[in-house]
């Protein structure tokens, strides 16, 4: 270490001797000569500083200016709760800026208002004085209750007297002057006004800054913007509380102070805090308070200090000014801040511009500015006007959404009110709130809790747009009174809110229509061609299939975009198959006019399996005039395997020969069983022995028909009337087939069983009941549905969209038809003993089933009885 | 066989327990029985009101049957005092069947009105075993075991609103008056077993009355 300092040492000798003399022989150089004995070191830096006034206005007292204009002493108040209930422990902690003094040597003179928590009215006889005295005798005082300990007051040992010194506890006295309410850069009170050195007789070295006001009020402070940022020479007097007339801060601390502050008089410290009791009230190192809240609490601190700015006296250092913070600024603007006498906060005495003593809300809800956001969905509602063409109001429901971004605030309770206008510049809305006609409400517009808004756009609205913007409008407050749009309440608290947003609106022309396909000859390679053919799952079908349209595997649909009033040159459509663009097919020339990519109409061919619900998608661009509109229209279809739902025929007419058995009589129908949550069951039935039951095969998707002729045969491959040739289906043809108990229902099964009176036809088949028939108990109906697609269909499948493997689809459907008759175990209305005794032969199963279970009953309750004997130790008492 | 007043509450609590859940168990049962329920209550009262009992007292208890009156052997005393008792029930039958005409409220098996040689066959097959697993239930093991703690009396009264507790839960007697006609027989048959010290007296007694009842009945509805 010693060899590098001298190291260093060496370094900048040379440095310095190079300097010294390379600066030599550059002046002796220079053409120019100096006279240095003309001009002077002292007369250069003369010119030097004149010049740097002139240019960048520096002068030799900026520095003396530039100490008095340091930030001045303020304090915030922070709460740790903000929402406290009575009782409970709140501390509320100062958050002081601008003064030299470290916390622990400033005053913080606290104070807690007790006001009407309605209205934040002190309540009567509330006063600063009482307010501090309450407060620090809080501090002082701590959890000590001198009744509780006996005190009786007859000694004071503790010697706990503090001395405060003006400025805190390190700061530098105060003194008398006589230039009290003059500003202290007046020249009245300054000793020399360049260098800003005061005038000892005049400065008492208190100060209370002027922070300027918020709102200029001519009648009031005519030259207030003159004064603001200025200190204002004022007589040094400590905000301390007192009791009963004794000042504190003198350094004696007697009986009488400590019975008054009600504080244990041989202990210095009655809190415990460290501190000691009279300097506890003085509030030194008091940043914290701490107290039991009760309803309409304000709280306020002072806090004296030294502030950053310096003064000078004449002969003296800079010392720094004492001044007291307090937690707001006079303007009588500000009403979240309570007022009361004695706050130093009266504008005719000159108060406006200065800190006062304002009082603090405890509950920050009531001071909190409620601040909702606004959400809606879906992002692009519409309005469907395509009920002509789909006989489906399918309007989209907009829920318009508000989130609180506010802490602590309980939204179930806050009162909203919504309103709809329309707009056109985005930014104002126009015109009265929109109502019936125009809107159909699905939720309440105004009320408690009420942070959802529902409502469906009608038609109304549009006239002849097709695009509208509404405005919607948020109210928030807490309280009912104040819907309407004021945004204060009865105690001048600004608690409501405005929100507000816009959701464009379009209006819906727009519909898809699915048609089924057929093929017919084309220019295609396979030398056919798609061709649209009726339309499926649309107005006037069945309802259930406007909402899911039911297809099948291999099936090819073709879609269309219907626009009420046509198509313009200009528009566009672009298609999505469950959130995919449409790729247009491999054979062009399969598809005259569709699968481009502006085509209204599109040709879709559906996977070969599975059961899935798949989206299409149109986005159409409507040009009208050059205004583009985007309406999106889409359906959903399900892919599944044509299936037949089996139906029990009942009454009359329902069946194919009993009818005629009867004599006209309606059928014996079969009787759906109940299930366990007594509803009829859909595959069970039950009938009696010997009766007819007819079923029918209802075939979904239902535009599918079934081919009567092939009802009977099994296998189209040869058909029996064209031997050799194959029975081929017609695109919207299926072949049923039924089965009893496994066994396919053909002319040679019939006539194999004669007494069933089996009759198939269409889409029903009739059988009897037969006890003694070929199975006894009952009958496993199953109607098979197969769907085989044409060599056309497969060929063109393949050339349009490569689908090589297309497979013949079945589904098989069955129902249980039970033979209905009274339980085995039961007995006629007199039995005789003989039957009886039979019946009970007969059950002896069930009776070996019953006593099992008793048994197995008995082995629980001697369970129970076993723990419970022994969880009360039964047999130690006996 | 002297009953000695027993201050501990522990059996009494057992015996009270293992009649809620036999009760409850043959609330279920008898719900769910398919057939004319004969035979499947003489099971359950077999199980439910005479083996479970009997295993408390050999296994719980560990106390032999015979202190709850499952005995042959009675007191021959009780024999003069079991008279003088049905005299007196006689009697206050008479009073409320004749003279209050409460006829119509006894309670008659169901098939009295059926075939007479099945009604014959089932009062003495399956009656005995409801009946005797009924009286070994109530007027043995709930009277004997109530006895220490709520004294003779206040057991005897006990077991009968027991029986007639019972019988409302599981739904055979839905009225006020059916209910006394069925707890004035208890009542007797439980100072009948008491004071004979036997179940087996008041069983015979029982399944007496029932069968006197069914037949008189019968004999009256076929008239």
């Amino acid at each position: 270490m010693k060899k590098i300092k001298k190291i260093k040492k060496i370094v900048f000798a040379v440095m310095l001797g190079f300097i010294i003399t390379q600066s030599i022989p550059v002046l002796a150089l220079t053409p120019i000569s100096i006279d240095v004995g003309d001009i002077g070191v002292g007369g250069l830096t003369d010119e030097f500083a004149e010049e740097l006034e002139n240019r960048y206005g520096y002068d030799r007292n900026i520095i003396r200016r530039s100490k008095k204009k340091a930030v001045a002493p303020t304090v915030e108040i922070h709460f740790d709760k903000t929402d406290p209930e009575e009782g409970e422990k709140v501390t509320a902690i100062a958050s002081v800026k601008g003064f030299k003094n470290v916390t622990e040597d400033l005053y913080y003179t606290w104070y807690v208002l007790r006001t009407d928590s309605a209205t934040g009215t002190p309540l009567a006889g509330e006063t600063i004085a009482g307010a501090k005295e309450r407060a620090m005798g809080i501090i002082a005082r701590g959890e000590y209750d001198p009744e509780l300990f006996g005190e009786t007051y007859a000694t004071d040992t503790d010697n706990d007297g503090f001395y405060a010194s003006y400025g805190g506890q390190d700061g530098v006295g105060a003194k008398e002057g006589d230039g009290v309410g003059i500003y202290d850069d007046d020249p009245a009170v300054l000793a020399d006004p360049d260098k800003q050195i005061v005038d000892t007789a005049a400065i008492t070295r208190c100060y209370r800054h002027n922070f300027g006001i918020k709102v200029y009020d001519p009648a009031d402070n005519a030259g207030a913007n003159t004064r603001a940022g200025r200190d204002l020479i004022i007589e040094c007097e400590h905000e301390f509380p007192s009791c009963s007339g004794h000042e504190l801060g003198d350094g004696s601390f007697g009986l009488a102070e400590e019975e008054c502050w009600r504080l244990d008089p041989n202990n210095p410290d009655t809190d415990g805090d460290g501190v000691e009791d009279e300097a506890d009230l003085v509030g030194l190192n008091q940043n914290q308070f701490t107290w039991k809240y009760l309803d309409g609490d304000h709280v306020g601190v002072i806090v004296e200090g030294m502030s950053l700015s310096q003064i000078v006296e004449p002969g003296l250092n800079a010392y720094h000014k004492i001044m007291w913070a307090m937690p707001d600024i006079c303007a009588r603007k500000d009403e979240s801040r309570t007022f009361i006498s004695g706050d130093h906060c009266s504008p005719g005495e000159g108060d406006v511009g200065f800190g006062y003593l304002a009082a603090v809300p405890v509950n920050s809800i009531s001071d909190q500015q409620l601040d909702p956001e606004l959400d809606y969905i879906p992002k692009n509602p519409q309005f469907d006007d395509t009920t002509a063409i789909l006989e489906e109001q399918r309007t989209d429901l907009v829920t318009v959404s508000s989130t609180m971004s506010n802490d602590n605030v309980d939204e179930d309770f806050i009162f909203y009110s919504w309103t709809i206008r329309r707009t056109d510049d985005h930014l104002e809305p126009f015109g009265p709130p929109l109502g019936a006609g125009d809107i159909e409400f699905e939720s309440f517009e105004q009320g408690m809790g009420v942070k959802h808004l529902k409502f469906k756009p009608m038609g109304g609205l549009f006239g002849g747009d097709d695009k509208v913007f509404l405005f919607v409008t948020l109210i928030v407050s807490e309280h009912p009174e104040l819907i309407g749009g004021s945004d204060v309440d009865a105690r001048n608290l600004p608690i409501g809110a405005i929100e507000s947003i816009i959701i464009p609106v379009a209006r819906k022309d727009l519909a898809l229509r699915i048609f089924n396909t057929t093929i017919v000859p084309g220019p295609g390679l396979s030398g056919n061609a798609w061709a649209q053919n009726v339309e499926i799952c649309g107005a006037g079908g069945n309802p259930l299939y406007r909402d899911v349209c039911p297809v099948f595997g291999y099936q090819v649909i073709a879609v269309e975009a219907n626009v009420l009033g046509g198509i313009n040159a200009g528009d566009r459509f672009a298609w999505q198959f469950n959130g995919r663009p449409v790729q247009p097919p491999f054979d062009l020339d399969a598809y005259p006019g569709a699968n481009n990519s502006n085509s209204n109409i599109i040709f879709l061919p559906m996977g070969g399996t599975g059961s899935s619900l798949q989206d299409i998608t149109v986005t159409y661009k409507k040009n009208r005039g050059g205004v583009l509109t985007d309406i999106i229209a889409g359906r959903k279809i399900s892919v599944n395997n044509p299936v037949a739902v089996i139906e029990a025929i009942t009454g009359p007419g329902g069946s194919l020969s009993v009818s005629a058995v009867n004599g006209g009589n309606p059928a014996t129908e079969a009787i759906p069983t109940i299930r366990w949550d007594q509803t009829e069951s859909l595959d069970i039935f039950e009938a009696d022995p010997g009766t007819q039951v007819n079923f029918r095969a209802r075939i979904v998707p239902d535009y599918l028909t079934i081919n009567a002729a092939a009802t009977l045969i099994e296998d189209l491959e040869g058909d029996p009337a064209n031997p050799g040739d194959d029975i081929i289906l017609a695109d919207n043809e299926v072949h049923l087939m039924w089965y009893l108990n496994g066994s396919f229902v053909d002319a040679d099964f019939i006539a194999d069983y004669p007494t069933m009176g089996i009759t198939v036809a269409g889409d029903e088949i009739e059988f009897t009941m037969d006890p003694e028939g070929m199975y006894g108990s009952g009958f496993d109906l199953t109607a098979r549905v197969e769907k085989k697609f044409s060599p056309d269909h497969a060929a063109l499948l393949d050339d349009a969209w490569k689908m090589l493997d297309t497979h013949t689809l079945t589904n098989d459907k069955s129902v249980t038809i039970r033979l209905h008759c009274d339980s085995p175990f039961a007995l006629g209305p007199n039995p005789t003993l003989r039957e009886y005794l039979a019946s009970s032969l007969a059950n002896a199963p069930h009776y070996l089933i019953f006593s099992i279970r008793l048994a197995v009953a008995m082995a629980l309750v001697w369970f129970v009885l076993f723990g419970f004997s022994y969880a009360i130790q039964l047999n130690k008492r006996l | 066989m002297l009953i000695v007043k027993d201050k501990n509450k522990a059996k009494f609590l057992i015996v009270l327990i293992e009649y809620v859940l036999i009760v409850l168990l043959a609330k279920f049962f008898v719900s769910n029985i398919k057939t004319d329920g004969v035979v499947e209550l003489a099971f359950l009262s077999f199980f439910l009101f005479f083996l479970t009992p009997l295993f408390t007292i050999r296994y719980i208890f560990r106390e032999k049957t015979s202190d709850y009156f499952l005995c042959l052997n009675f007191i021959k005393k009780g024999i003069l005092k079991g008279i003088l008792a049905i005299a007196v029930f006689v009697a206050v039958m008479w009073v409320l069947v004749v003279q209050l005409d409460w006829e119509k409220y006894m309670s008659v098996s169901k098939w009295i009105l059926g075939d007479k040689d099945l009604m014959i066959f089932l009062e003495i097959t399956a009656i005995p075993i409801i009946v005797f697993a009924k009286e070994f239930f109530f007027r043995g093991f709930v009277l004997r075991s109530f006895a220490g703690v709520a004294g003779v009396a206040g057991a005897i009264v006990l077991q009968a609103m027991l029986v007639v507790l019972c019988a409302i839960y599981i739904g055979v007697f839905p009225g006020v008056r059916q209910a006394i006609l069925l707890f004035i027989p208890n009542l007797f048959l439980g100072y009948i077993a008491y004071v004979n010290r036997s179940v087996i007296i008041s069983s015979f007694l029982s399944w007496g009355y029932i069968l006197l009842i069914d037949l008189v009945f019968a004999y009256k509805l076929t008239q």
